[in-house]
């Protein structure tokens, strides 16, 4: 896609969204997209709708919950919160992604 | 636990396949059009503020695809699927359908009758004691016909033997009218001599079999029952031991006040 963007990698998607969800409490699947998309400062390529795949798959788990409302511009929308489990579950996957990067900047400080 | 939830969660959306389709598709299109709400604000023309939206949300059916897979269990829907187009198709040509229907009802009905008479006589083993070591002895005349042998002749059998443990006679398929209450029935009977049941090994649920001399003349007055007349018509009578049962009408059977009567399986 566009140059100087990186693809996302598998997994990390479903961390940035239970991140989202966790300091926006309660947020539909545009919002939570262009919410990722703000705080990577749009150095990610993603395209928007890979997100609902990725919140089936937290659904499935039981990590966030789903429940109709109206958005603030008063369109009928789907919104997204963290479950009781999803939230005792930010920390082991945030430890989970803190030591494959940590292992990654290993790697890397050697080569240089 | 993660996989236990995922799988019912995929099992309970089988089961409401049009009303997440209908979720799904409303989902995606408040997505689109919340898209193109801010892009107008940011001042682009209708035209470009849809094509923006639909641009940043990348493949919409492929997106729609990925859903419907994730969400459920593919394999069974497409499952359903030809089942149903199976059946639509067979409804079409009833001719076809009545034939091959019949040609497999015949053919299913033939292999389980075969089968349960060869289950019955070959594979289920007697329930008999040593089954492998009871033999029948068949005479034969001079002339090498089979025939049967008479009551002196098994007696002289009996007492010569020395090779078999012990030596029973029977006589089998006598028809006999049974009469109990106001009720007869035409039963199975088969005459067997004093030792008939220890050649077999098997003991009686209630009661006893014969005793030694119990097959000579004003003695052989006992019958034992087969476990299905005790079930079906003594109604699996508990205290049926030496109650009198009639047989055939004859005052040899019903003038004496205490047979002793006992059921095996």
């Amino acid at each position: 896609m566009g140059e100087g963007k990186s693809d996302v990698l598998q997994g990390t998607l479903d961390l940035m969204i239970l991140k989202t969800l966790e300091s926006m409490e309660s947020l539909h699947g545009y919002g939570i997209a262009r919410r990722i998309e703000q705080v990577s400062a749009n150095t990610l390529s993603l395209n928007q709708g890979t997100i609902y795949p990725a919140l089936l798959r937290l659904l499935q788990r039981g990590w966030i919950k789903a429940e109709w409302g109206i958005s603030e511009t008063n369109r009928r929308a789907k919104f997204y919160s963290l479950s009781r489990i999803g939230r005792k579950q930010i920390e082991q996957e945030t430890e989970n992604w803190e030591r494959i990067a940590s292992t990654m900047a290993r790697f890397l400080a050697t080569t240089d | 636990m993660d996989w236990v939830r995922i799988l019912l969660s995929r099992c309970a959306a089988l089961f409401r396949r049009q009303q997440l389709d209908h979720d799904l598709d409303e989902e995606l299109r408040a997505h689109v059009d919340l898209a193109v709400e801010e892009n107008l604000k940011r001042g682009m023309t209708t035209e470009q503020a849809r094509t923006a939206a639909l641009r940043e949300f990348g493949g919409f059916t492929q997106i729609q695809e990925q859903y419907r897979i994730q969400r459920s269990l593919p394999f069974l829907e497409t499952l359903a699927h030809d089942i149903r187009f199976g059946f639509r198709q067979l409804r079409k040509s009833p001719g076809f359908t009545s034939t091959a229907v019949l040609t497999l009802a015949l053919g299913t009905g033939a292999t389980a009758a075969m089968f349960s008479v060869v289950d019955a006589v070959v594979l289920r083993p007697l329930p008999y004691n040593n089954a492998d070591r009871i033999v029948s002895i068949k005479p034969y005349s001079a002339s090498s016909y089979w025939q049967t042998t008479s009551w002196p002749g098994y007696l002289d059998m009996r007492k010569l033997n020395e090779s078999l443990h012990s030596l029973a006679g029977y006589a089998p398929y006598w028809g006999m009218t049974l009469k109990t209450g106001s009720q007869t029935q035409y039963v199975h009977v088969t005459q067997g001599t004093d030792n008939f049941f220890d050649i077999f090994g098997v003991q009686p649920l209630l009661g006893r079999t014969f005793l030694p001399g119990e097959d000579n003349p004003g003695k052989n007055n006992i019958v034992v029952l087969s476990y299905e007349i005790w079930r079906q018509t003594f109604n699996a009578d508990p205290h049926i031991v030496d109650k009198v049962v009639n047989l055939d009408g004859s005052p040899y059977w019903s003038s004496e006040s205490c047979q002793p009567v006992s059921a095996f399986h």
